[in-house]
C-alpha cells in the first residue's frame, strides 16, 4: 500500500512540474499562406447510393431552411458550411435507405478525438462537435436514431466495408483514393492545412520555415500536405518535419520551444488556439486574483 | 519361493547393447547386492525391472504376475495390460541414488501421499504408519521437516521408509550411498542391515564391497552387459574365480 | 489548485475505460492460462505433427505484432461479423497472443523439473495425471512465478493495444480526452492507473513467491 502511494504521489510531482512549465506567456499566428486545401464530405460504402443521396437531400433542406447555418455559427462563429441548397433528385434503387429505416439506426463511423468536429466533452466526456450536431439533425429528420461508433480512423474504409457502420462523418477529406472506394456526398465544409508558430518565432511566411523544426501528426492530412509542398519539405530543418502521433504534442512541442512551428487542419488550429489561449487568461486571472 | 525372475533380458541404446542375455533370480527374504564397474549395465538392469525402461526382449515375473515375456518366434517383449503394470509397481520399492524426495511436501507427506493417493489407505493411518517407519529409521522427530532442511543422509533415509510405506515385497537400491559424504553412509547401511535382519527381501545396486559382503546373501559380478560371475558374498568378493572380478576387486583393494 | 480540479474533472471519464482495461486483463488471464498449459502439452507431445502445429502456433503468435494480431482477428476473420464485440475480439486476441508466451514458460518450468521426481512418483505407483496435478505442477508454479510476474505486467500496459480496434481502454479514453482539453494531462492520470495497478499485480507476486519459500 505504501509503494503504491509513493507510487501515486510520484506521479502528481510529475504532472505538477509538466503543468507548472506549461503556463508559459505565448501567443500563437496561423499563417496566411496555406500548404493545401481540401474539402470535407460524408463517405457510404460504394454500393449504399440510396442512403447517400438521401442524407444529401436532408442536408440541403437544412441549408435551405437555416438550420446548417445555425449549427455552424455555434461552433465556428459563422457560416463556414459549403453545403449546396439543392441536388438532382435521386436516382437510385439500392435497399441501403430501407436498410437503416429498418432498423431504425444510423450507425456513424467517426474518430472522437477530432475537435471540433466530433471529440470528447472534457467534463462530461460525450462525443460532442460540428458533425454530431449535424448528424443528430438528419436523423432526426429521418426518423431514425443515431449511434455514434468511434473507430480507429486510420482503418476507416474497412469498418465501413465490414458493415460495422454505416457511413464516415467526421472531417473525411475528399482524395481521389476516397473518391474511388466510397460513396462521398457533396462537398460540406473546407479546410486549409496551415502553419501554426509563436508570434516570438519570427515566421511571418512560409518562406521563413528554413532551417526550422516543424512537427505534424502522423497519419494526418498534414503528412500529404507537405509531400505535395516539396519546395517547403526541403528547406525545412532535416529535411522533413517531426512526426508526432497526435496534435496536442504537436502543440506542446510549439509550445515548449523543441519545435518552431506546427502544420496542421486550420480548424482544428483554431480550435485549439481558442482554447490554450483562453486557459492562459484563466491562469493569468487565477494568479491576479491570489 | 521366487519373488523377482527374470529371463533373457536385452536392452539397448540405438547401437549400444546394455543388457546381453541377463538371467536372474531373487528369492523371498534374500539380500542380493550387484556390484560391478560402472557402465556395466547394473543400474539400467534395476530399471527395467522397476518400469522405468522397458526391456527390448526377455520376460519378466513377479512371483505369479507376468509383467512382460517375449513370444517364442518374435523378437520383441510384450508388456502386460497398464492395470497388471500397476499391481506389480506395488509389489516393489525403489530407494535412488539422488533421493528424490517430493521438496513441497513435508517428510509425513512424503511418506503418505502415495499410501493414501495410490493405496487408498485413510489418511490417519496412514500417518500411523508412517510414524513408525520415521522411528525404524531414527528420524520420528523430523516429520514436520520439509526435504530442504534434512542433510542428504537423513534424506536418504526418509526416502527408504517412503520406499517401505507401500509395504513392497522387495526393495531394490540403486547405490543407495553414491551422492553421500562418506561419513554418513553409516547411517544408510545400518538402516539397509536392521532390515537384512527382519527379512526384508532386497536387492542393491552398490560400490560398497566390505558392506556387500557383510550384509548379503549372494553377489552377483556384472560387467559389460553379462553377468560374469555370482555366488555368495564370501566367494564371490573374498575369492573370484572370474580374471575380470579379480580385475574390478583389486581397484578398490588399493584405494 | 486548477492542476487538481482538471484531475477531478478527468476522472470520472476514466472510470469506465479502467473497467474495460481490467476486463481485457482479467478475461485474458482466465482463459490464456489454461489454454498455454494445453499449447505447451502440445510442444512437448510425443506426436510430431501436434508437437509441429504447436511449434507454428508459438512462431506466429511471438513472431508477429500483437498489434497486427488485433487488426487480424477485427478485419481478417470478421469476429465482429459473428457477434464478437470490439471488447471480446480484443479478449480473444490477447488470449491467443498471451498462451504463446505462457505456454513456453510453463515448458521451461516443466523441463526444469528434474526426471528423480517423475521416476519416484512412477515408482510408488501415481498416474500420469496425479504426477503432473500432485508432484510436478505444484513445484512447476514455484518456478514460473518470476517469469510470470514480468508477462503480468507487461500484459497490464499491453491492453492499450486493444485501442487499434476501437476498444475505449485506459490509455485511448486519456487520448481522446487529452485532444479536447488541449492537456497531456489525461495520460499522466492513465499512467498513474498503470503504475497502481502493476503495484497491485507486483505485491501479489511477492507475496505468492513468499508463501511458496518454503522448500527450495
Amino acid at each position: 500500500m505504501k509503494k503504491m502511494l509513493a507510487a501515486a504521489l510520484t506521479l502528481v510531482m510529475t504532472a505538477l512540474l509538466f503543468a507548472g512549465c506549461s503556463k508559459k506567456d505565448v501567443e500563437y499566428v496561423v499563417l496566411d499562406e496555406a500548404l493545401s486545401e481540401e474539402q470535407y464530405a460524408i463517405g457510404f460504402r460504394k454500393e449504399d447510393q440510396a442512403l447517400r443521396d438521401e442524407v444529401q437531400r436532408i442536408l440541403c433542406e437544412m441549408k435551405k431552411d437555416g438550420t446548417a447555418a445555425e449549427i455552424a455559427t455555434k461552433w465556428f462563429g459563422e457560416d463556414t458550411s459549403t453545403i449546396p441548397e439543392s441536388v438532382p433528385e435521386s436516382t437510385a434503387t439500392d435497399d441501403s435507405l430501407q436498410k437503416v429505416k429498418d432498423k431504425g439506426v444510423l450507425v456513424m463511423g467517426l474518430d472522437d478525438s477530432f475537435p471540433p468536429m466530433g471529440y470528447r466533452d472534457q467534463e462530461s466526456g460525450e462525443i460532442i462537435g460540428y458533425d454530431i450536431d449535424m448528424a443528430a439533425e438528419v436523423c432526426e429528420r429521418m426518423g431514425v436514431e443515431l449511434q455514434l461508433e468511434p473507430i480507429t480512423w486510420a482503418y476507416n474504409v474497412e469498418e465501413l466495408n465490414q458493415g460495422t457502420v454505416d457511413c464516415l462523418w467526421n472531417g473525411l477529406s475528399i482524395s481521389e483514393e476516397r473518391q474511388e472506394k466510397l460513396c462521398l456526398s457533396e462537398p460540406y465544409m473546407e479546410n486549409r492545412q496551415v502553419v501554426v508558430t509563436l508570434k516570438d518565432n519570427g515566421i511571418a511566411a512560409v518562406a521563413d520555415l528554413k532551417d526550422k523544426v516543424v512537427v505534424l501528426q502522423d497519419g494526418s492530412t498534414a503528412v500529404e500536405a507537405l509531400e505535395g509542398r516539396q519546395d517547403i519539405k526541403s528547406i525545412l530543418s532535416g529535411g522533413d518535419a517531426v512526426r508526432v502521433p497526435n496534435n496536442v504534442l504537436a502543440m506542446y512541442e510549439l509550445q515548449q520551444g523543441t519545435s518552431d512551428a506546427v502544420i496542421m487542419d486550420e480548424i482544428v488550429a483554431r480550435y485549439y488556439i481558442a482554447h490554450l489561449t483562453e486557459l492562459e487568461q484563466e491562469a493569468e486571472n487565477n494568479s491576479t486574483a491570489e | 519361493m521366487s519373488v523377482l525372475s527374470a529371463q533373457n533380458l536385452k536392452k539397448s541404446f540405438g547401437a549400444n547393447e546394455v543388457l546381453k542375455d541377463i538371467s536372474f533370480e531373487i528369492n523371498e527374504g534374500e539380500v542380493l547386492s550387484i556390484i560391478g564397474p560402472s557402465g556395466s549395465g547394473k543400474s539400467t538392469l534395476l530399471r527395467c525391472v522397476t518400469l522405468l525402461e522397458r526391456v527390448d526382449s526377455g520376460r519378466i515375473a513377479y512371483g505369479d504376475l507376468l509383467m512382460a515375456d517375449t513370444p517364442a518366434g518374435q523378437a520383441r517383449a510384450v508388456y502386460s495390460e497398464a492395470a497388471v503394470l500397476q499391481q506389480i509397481r506395488r509389489r516393489f520399492g525403489l530407494v535412488f541414488q539422488n533421493f528424490n524426495l517430493f521438496p513441497h511436501f513435508t517428510v509425513m507427506r512424503n511418506l503418505t501421499e502415495a499410501p493414501v493417493r495410490v493405496g487408498k489407505k485413510d489418511r490417519r493411518t496412514a500417518e500411523e504408519e508412517a510414524r513408525a517407519l520415521l522411528q525404524k529409521v531414527g528420524l520420528a522427530e523430523r516429520a514436520d521437516a520439509y526435504p530442504c532442511e534434512l542433510s542428504g543422509g537423513q534424506q536418504q533415509r526418509v526416502a527408504i521408509a517412503r520406499a517401505l510405506a507401500m509395504q513392497p515385497d522387495v526393495l531394490f537400491f540403486d547405490e543407495p550411498t553414491s551422492a553421500l559424504d562418506p561419513e554418513l553412509t553409516g547411517d544408510i547401511l545400518k538402516v539397509i542391515r536392521d532390515l537384512a535382519e527382519e527379512h526384508m527381501t532386497m536387492v542393491i545396486v552398490t560400490h560398497e564391497m566390505a558392506f556387500a559382503r557383510d550384509v548379503s546373501d549372494r553377489v552377483i559380478f556384472m560387467d559389460g552387459g553379462v553377468i560374469v560371475e555370482q555366488g555368495e558374498p564370501a566367494q564371490v568378493i573374498g575369492n573370484p574365480r572370474s580374471e575380470r572380478t579379480r580385475a574390478f576387486l583389486s581397484r578398490f583393494h588399493q584405494n | 489548485m486548477s492542476l487538481f480540479e482538471d484531475i477531478a474533472q478527468v476522472l470520472p471519464q476514466m472510470m469506465e475505460p479502467l473497467l474495460v482495461t481490467v476486463t481485457i486483463f482479467a478475461f485474458t488471464l482466465l482463459f490464456s492460462l489454461p489454454l498455454g498449459l494445453v499449447v505447451a502439452f502440445g510442444r512437448m507431445s510425443r506426436i510430431a505433427p501436434v508437437r509441429w502445429i504447436a511449434q507454428v502456433y508459438l512462431l506466429v503468435m511471438r513472431g508477429t505484432p500483437l498489434m497486427l494480431q488485433l487488426i487480424f482477428f477485427w478485419f481478417g476473420l470478421k469476429l465482429g461479423g459473428i457477434g464478437f464485440s470490439r471488447l471480446q475480439t480484443a479478449i480473444v486476441a490477447f488470449t491467443f497472443n498471451y498462451a504463446a508466451y505462457f505456454a513456453e514458460i510453463y515448458r521451461g518450468g516443466i523441463e526444469s523439473i528434474p526426471a528423480g521426481q517423475k521416476e519416484a512418483a512412477n515408482v510408488l505407483g501415481f498416474s500420469k495425471s496425479q504426477t503432473f496435478f500432485r508432484i510436478v505442477l505444484p513445484q512447476v508454479v514455484k518456478k514460473i512465478l518470476p517469469p510470470m510476474g514480468n508477462e503480468f505486467m507487461t500484459l497490464v500496459k499491453d491492453t492499450s493495444l486493444a485501442q487499434v480496434i476501437a476498444v475505449v481502454e485506459i490509455t485511448s479514453i486519456a487520448q481522446k480526452i487529452q485532444t479536447g482539453m488541449v492537456s497531456l494531462l489525461p495520460i499522466f492520470v492513465a499512467g498513474a492507473f498503470y503504475l497502481i495497478m502493476n503495484a497491485v499485480v507486483s505485491k501479489c507476486f511477492s507475496m505468492a513467491e513468499k508463501k511458496l519459500s518454503y522448500y527450495r
